[in-house]
C-alpha cells in the first residue's frame, strides 16, 4: 500500500472568485466543512461578480447545507426576510394545481397511490390529485405547520425548503463566511492563465498574488476564471423553452407566503416568490420576441424602467472543472429560473467537490468524476425545467427534444410509470404531481390496481381526501405561523 | 371492475425449471387474480439445469412478496444461510476474503468508513477491514442471528441470503404455482403456429398434437431459447472475451462438517470452483475456460478438492456468457438461460430471473403489446446484465496471478471502458462509482476491489481530521461491538437445527 498522508497538501489554500451568493455560499461551507484539515478559504470579488437573483427559493434537501453550517433555518429565514415553502402553484391554460414536497397518498395493497387514482377516476371517484398530498394543498391555502417528525403517515409526509429574499440571503452568507474565518482579499486585478490550461495565482488589486491548490470560479455567468482556461463550449439545453430573459419586479406581498406561482403563458411564464414583505415576480420570456416594456408588464411592473432584465443562456458546461478551476452556480449552469436551479446545484457541487477534494496536489482523478456527475445533475435538472414547458405546451416552441426527455413522457403517458435517472434532484412524487396536473393522463393503469375492489379504491381516495383537508384545516395561514414562531413582526406583518 | 382496453387472458410459459417455476410461481400470485390464465409447459423427459444453488439477498423478497414461509421453503429446499462469498487464491494464491452482505463499520460525518480504515490501516493499526463487517465475521465463526430494524443497532447492518438446492426450490415453487391455479401441461414442444401479421407466437403444439395458446409467452427453455432465439431469431451478443468461461463440470458432495454460513469460491488453474454447503450435502462444481482446460482434466481435478465424498457422476454444463440482445421480443419475454448466461460467481442467476419477473410484473402488457411496455423492459434489464458484467469481470482482471495461460488471458485482457473507468478511481483514491439502480452497492465493490488487491493509493482528506486517538478507540469501539455480537449468537448449526431442519436426502 503505498498511500501518501498529504497534510501538507491538504492545509492548502481554496480561493473562491465572486462575492457572489454561490461564492459566499461556496466559501462558507467549505470553510466550515475542510476546517479539520485547516484548509483557508480566501474570497476574491471581481468586477464581473453577478448579482445574487432578487429571491431564492430552496428545496427540503438544501437543509443539509445550513446544517452542516449549523444554521437553524428559522433563523435563516428570519434574517433573510423569508418564510417557508412547500411548494408551486402552476397555473397552465385553465389549469391549476400544486407541485410540493410531497406524495399524493400513500401506496396501497402494493401498487403506487397514482395507479389507484388512475383507477378511481376511471370510475368516476377520483378528487384533484393535489387534494390528495398534505404539501400541495396546505401549499394551495398559504398554510403552514412543519410535519411531524417521525410520523410515518400523512402528517409526516411532507417536505418544506425556504423562499429567501436574495441580497439578504447572500449577506447572511457573507456573514457566516467570515465567521468560518473565510478572508476577503482585494478584487481581482488579473487571473494570467499558465497555457498549461491552469490558473496558479491571481493578481489582485492591491498588488498582491493569491495563490491555491484548487480556485472556483462563481463570479456569475460571465465565468471570469474559466473564461481563461479554454473551457468546452456551452451545452444548450436540449429540450429548452427558447427563453433567454427575464424581467424581474416587485410587488407587495402576496397572501399566499407557502408557494411560489408559475403561470404559463404563450409568450412565457411568470415565476413568483412570495416573501412576508414583498413578492418577488419574474417575467421569462425570450428577448428576440418580447420586449422590455411588454415584459415588465408580463410582471406586473408599470414599465421597463421599474424592472432589472436578466438575460441566461440557458446552458452548462460540461465540463465544469478545468485545470485547477471549478466553476459553481451561475459560471457553470445559467439555466431558467424555474423550479430555482441555483441554491440545488451549488449544493451538489459541494457535495462532489467535497468527496473529490484534490489529494496531495492531484486532482485528475477527481475532476473527471466531478464532471460527469455534473454534467448529469445539470441535464437531469434541465430536464424537469423542460417537463412544465412540454407538458403545458407554453411557450409553444417547447418540445422533447432529447432521447431521456421522450423516454420520461411515454413511459408515463403508456401507463404511468415514472422513469427517474441517476443524478435526478426531483423525486417520483414531484414528477407525478406535473405529469398529472398538467392533464398527461396515462393510456392505462397499473393493471394491479384492479385487485382492489371499486368501492375500496373509492374510500381510499375519500379518506386521504379527508385526512389531507384536516390536517391542512388545523394549519395556520403562513403568515400567523411566522409570527407565532417570532419569525415576523407584528408591525412587519 | 372497470376493465381496460385488451386484457391479456392467455399466458404460457414455456419450460419448467427454475426459471420457469419461479415465473408460475409470482404470476400466480400477483398477476392470475387478474383473470389471466397461466399455464407451464414442461417435459420431463427435458432435464432441467438448476441454473444456481447460491442467491442474493434479493430472494427474501421475491418469497416475502410471495408470501412464503420461511422456515418452509428454507427446509423444503434443504437450504442453509448465506452471509457472503469466500474468494480464495483470486488476486494471488493464498488470498482470501468475504464480499459480504452487508456494510463495513460506520461512516463519520461526510467520510466513508472505509477511507477512515485507508487511513488507519496504512499506519499498520486497524488489521483487516473484515473485522469491520458483521457478516463476515459471523460468517467465519460460523454464526447467525436474524437482522435487526432498528438502525441503532449493529444488527441492522447486513442482510442474508440462502443456498438451496435449486432443483428443490423449482419443485416446492411448483407446488406453490399449482396450488394457485397455474395448470402445467406435461408434454415436449414440437412446433410453434405464428400469426402471419404480426409475426406473434399464438400457440406451441407438442408431440401429442395438442395446441397450447398464449396472449404472451414467457420462454424459460433455458439453453435453447425456443422461442427467442430459434423461433423469433433474436440473436446472442457474446461475452466470452471478457468472460472466458464456457464450461462447468459438477458434482456434490457428503457434509464433512456443519454446513457454513457462506459460499466459497475458490481460483484454479483455468476457472474457479464452488462449493455451496447445504443441509444435506455440499454443492461442488469447477467453471472453466475449455480453450484452456479439458472436460477430463477439469473433472479430475474437482474430484480431487471435494470436502467429502462424491454423490453421483459429475456432469458437465456448456454455455457461453452474454446476453440475448432482445430479452423481450414480439409477444416473448425470455426469462432465464434462454435470456443469457451469466457465470454463477456472484449468485446472479436467480437474481437475473426475479428482476425479469419483478419487471414483467411492474410492466404486465395487454394484447397488442405496446411498444414502451417491451422498450422499458429491455432497458432496464440490460443494465442489469451490463453492471453485472463489469462487477464480474473485476474478479478476473484485478489479478496478479500469472502461473497459468489462463490468469495471463484475463488478468491482459481487453475491458469495458465503464469498469476500466471505474477501478482508475477507486485505484486513485478510494472513490466508488455510484448508481441509482445498480444490483451491487458499494459495500459489495469495495469488498472486491479490496480482496482483489486494489488498493487506493490514498484516501480522502477527510479521513485526515480525527486524530489519531480518536480514530484508533472509533475502531475499535466498532470492532469491540460486532465480535461481542457475534459471539452472542447462536451457531449457524443450532439456527438450522431450530429453525428449519430439513428431511434426511433421500438418496
Amino acid at each position: 500500500m503505498s498511500m501518501t498522508h498529504a497534510p501538507p497538501d491538504t492545509q492548502t489554500r481554496i480561493v473562491v472568485a465572486g462575492a457572489t451568493l454561490e461564492g459566499w455560499l461556496a466559501a462558507a461551507s467549505l470553510a466550515r466543512r475542510l476546517r479539520p484539515l485547516g484548509v483557508a478559504v480566501i474570497l476574491v470579488p471581481t468586477d464581473a461578480d453577478a448579482a445574487p437573483p432578487p429571491a431564492l427559493a430552496t428545496t427540503p434537501g438544501f437543509r443539509a447545507v445550513h446544517d452542516a453550517l449549523r444554521l437553524d433555518e428559522r433563523d435563516v429565514a428570519r434574517f433573510c426576510g423569508g418564510g417557508f415553502r412547500l411548494g408551486d402553484e402552476i397555473l397552465s391554460n385553465d389549469r391549476s394545481f400544486a407541485r410540493a414536497f410531497s406524495p399524493a397518498g400513500q401506496a396501497c395493497n402494493g401498487v403506487a397511490f397514482h395507479q389507484h387514482w388512475l383507477r378511481a377516476r376511471r370510475i368516476g371517484a377520483s378528487p384533484p390529485f393535489d387534494n390528495l398530498s398534505v404539501g400541495a394543498r396546505a401549499a394551495r391555502e398559504g398554510r403552514f405547520a412543519p410535519p411531524a417528525p417521525d410520523a410515518d403517515d400523512l402528517a409526516g409526509s411532507y417536505g418544506f425548503g425556504l423562499h429567501l429574499d436574495g441580497a439578504r440571503y447572500q449577506e447572511y452568507l457573507r456573514r457566516c463566511a467570515l465567521h468560518y474565518g473565510v478572508t476577503e482579499a482585494a478584487p481581482l486585478a488579473e487571473a494570467s492563465p499558465d497555457g498549461d490550461g491552469r490558473l496558479d495565482a491571481l493578481r489582485l488589486a492591491d498588488g498582491s498574488t493569491a495563490r491555491a491548490a484548487l480556485y472556483l470560479d462563481a463570479t456569475g455567468p460571465g465565468a471570469l476564471l474559466l473564461r481563461g482556461l479554454a473551457p468546452e463550449p456551452l451545452r444548450p439545453a436540449p429540450d429548452a423553452s427558447g427563453c433567454d430573459r427575464v424581467a424581474w419586479s416587485v410587488a407587495d406581498a402576496p397572501e399566499n407566503l407557502s408557494a411560489g406561482v408559475i403561470r404559463m403563458e404563450s409568450r412565457g411564464y411568470a415565476i413568483s416568490t412570495p416573501l412576508p414583505g414583498a413578492n418577488v415576480v419574474g417575467f421569462v420570456h425570450r428577448a428576440d420576441a418580447t420586449d422590455a416594456e411588454t415584459a415588465a408588464r408580463r410582471c406586473g411592473a408599470a414599465s421597463a424602467d421599474d424592472v432589472t432584465l436578466v438575460s441566461f443562456a440557458n446552458a452548462w458546461r460540461p465540463r465544469p472543472w478545468v485545470g485547477d478551476c471549478v466553476a459553481i452556480g451561475r459560471a457553470a449552469c445559467d439555466l431558467e429560473p424555474l423550479a430555482h436551479p441555483l441554491p440545488r446545484l451549488v449544493d451538489a457541487a459541494l457535495d462532489h467537490l467535497v468527496e473529490l477534494f484534490p489529494i496531495a496536489g492531484d486532482e485528475a482523478g477527481g475532476r473527471d468524476e466531478f464532471n460527469r456527475r455534473m454534467d448529469e445533475t445539470f441535464a437531469r435538472f434541465a430536464e424537469f425545467q423542460a417537463l412544465h414547458h412540454v407538458l403545458s405546451a407554453y411557450p409553444k416552441e417547447a418540445r422533447a427534444a432529447s432521447a431521456p426527455l421522450e423516454r420520461k413522457i411515454e413511459q408515463f403517458r403508456s401507463r404511468g410509470r415514472v422513469v427517474l435517472y441517476d443524478h435526478e434532484s426531483f423525486d417520483e412524487a414531484s414528477h407525478v404531481a406535473l405529469y398529472l396536473g398538467f392533464g398527461l393522463l396515462p393510456d392505462r393503469y397499473d393493471p394491479l390496481a384492479d385487485l382492489t375492489p371499486p368501492d375500496e379504491t373509492a374510500a381510499l381516495m375519500t379518506k386521504t381526501r379527508d385526512a389531507v383537508r384536516a390536517l391542512c384545516d388545523a394549519m395556520p395561514s403562513q403568515r400567523d405561523a411566522l409570527l407565532r414562531m417570532r419569525l415576523l413582526n407584528a408591525e412587519r406583518a | 371492475m372497470t376493465e381496460q382496453s385488451d386484457p391479456i387472458k392467455l399466458l404460457t410459459i414455456v419450460g419448467g425449471g427454475t426459471a420457469g417455476w419461479m415465473t408460475a410461481a409470482a404470476l400466480a400470485k400477483l398477476i392470475r387474480p387478474l383473470g389471466v390464465r397461466i399455464r407451464l409447459v414442461e417435459s420431463d423427459a427435458i432435464g432441467t439445469i438448476g441454473v444456481g444453488e447460491a442467491t442474493l439477498p434479493h430472494i427474501r423478497f421475491f418469497n416475502e412478496r410471495l408470501g412464503l414461509d420461511e422456515a418452509a421453503f428454507m427446509a423444503a429446499t434443504q437450504a442453509t444461510i448465506k452471509l457472503g462469498i469466500q474468494f480464495r487464491d483470486w488476486a494471488r494464491k493464498g488470498d482470501a476474503y468475504i464480499h459480504p452482505f452487508g456494510d463495513y463499520g460506520r461512516d463519520i460525518g461526510e467520510t466513508a468508513f472505509h477511507h477512515l480504515w485507508l487511513r488507519a490501516a496504512q499506519a499498520g493499526r486497524a488489521g483487516r477491514i473484515d473485522d469491520y463487517s458483521l457478516p463476515i465475521v459471523m460468517a467465519e465463526q460460523a454464526r447467525f442471528g436474524p437482522p435487526a430494524t432498528d438502525e441503532h443497532s449493529v444488527m441492522s447492518s447486513f442482510s442474508y441470503a440462502y443456498q438451496m438446492d435449486a432443483t428443490l426450490y423449482a419443485k416446492f415453487l411448483r407446488d406453490f404455482a399449482e396450488a394457485n391455479g397455474v395448470e402445467r401441461i406435461e408434454g415436449r414442444i414440437v412446433a410453434t403456429r405464428r400469426c402471419p401479421e404480426s409475426g406473434d407466437v399464438r400457440a406451441v403444439r407438442l408431440e401429442s398434437g395438442v395446441e397450447v395458446e398464449g396472449d404472451l409467452f414467457v420462454d424459460c427453455s433455458g439453453f435453447r431459447a425456443l422461442l427467442i432465439g430459434q423461433e423469433l431469431g433474436v440473436g446472442f451478443e457474446d461475452w466470452s472475451d471478457v468472460l472466458p468461461c464456457d464450461r462447468a463440470v459438477a458434482a456434490a458432495c457428503e457434509n464433512a462438517e456443519d454446513p457454513i454460513p457462506y459460499t466459497r469460491s475458490t481460483a484454479r488453474d483455468a476457472g474457479w470452483q464452488w462449493c455451496i454447503p447445504l443441509q444435506h450435502r455440499v454443492g461442488n462444481g469447477y467453471v472453466f475456460a475449455s480453450a484452456h482446460l479439458s472436460d477430463d482434466e477439469a473433472t479430475a481435478t474437482l474430484l480431487a478438492h471435494l470436502d467429502g465424498a462424491p454423490i453421483g457422476d459429475p456432469r458437465v454444463l456448456r454455455f457461453k456468457a452474454g446476453r440475448r440482445r432482445k430479452q423481450w421480443a414480439k409477444n416473448v419475454v425470455a426469462i432465464g438461460l434462454s435470456s443469457g448466461f451469466l457465470e454463477p460467481l456472484e449468485s446472479t442467476s436467480i437474481y437475473l430471473i426475479q428482476a425479469a419477473v419483478t419487471n414483467l410484473v411492474e410492466l404486465f402488457p395487454e394484447r397488442g403489446i405496446a411498444l414502451a411496455d417491451r422498450d422499458e423492459f429491455n432497458r432496464v434489464m440490460d443494465l442489469e446484465y451490463e453492471r453485472i458484467r463489469d462487477f464480474l469481470v473485476l474478479h478476473y482482471h484485478a489479478t496478479e496471478r500469472d502461473d497459468t495461460p489462463f490468469w495471463n488471458y484475463v488478468r491482459t485482457m481487453t475491458i469495458p471502458e465503464s469498469l476500466t473507468y471505474k477501478m482508475d478511481l477507486f485505484r486513485r483514491r478510494g472513490v466508488i462509482v455510484h448508481y441509482k439502480d445498480g444490483l451491487f452497492l458499494h459495500p459489495s465493490w469495495l469488498a472486491v476491489y479490496l480482496g482483489q488487491r486494489v488498493v487506493p493509493e490514498r484516501c480522502a482528506p477527510l479521513a485526515e481530521a480525527p486524530s489519531d486517538e480518536k480514530l484508533d478507540a472509533f475502531l475499535g469501539d466498532l470492532k469491540g461491538v460486532i465480535q461481542s455480537t457475534v459471539a452472542a449468537l447462536p451457531t449457524h448449526a443450532a439456527h438450522l437445527r431450530a429453525f428449519c431442519p430439513a428431511p434426511p436426502a433421500v438418496a
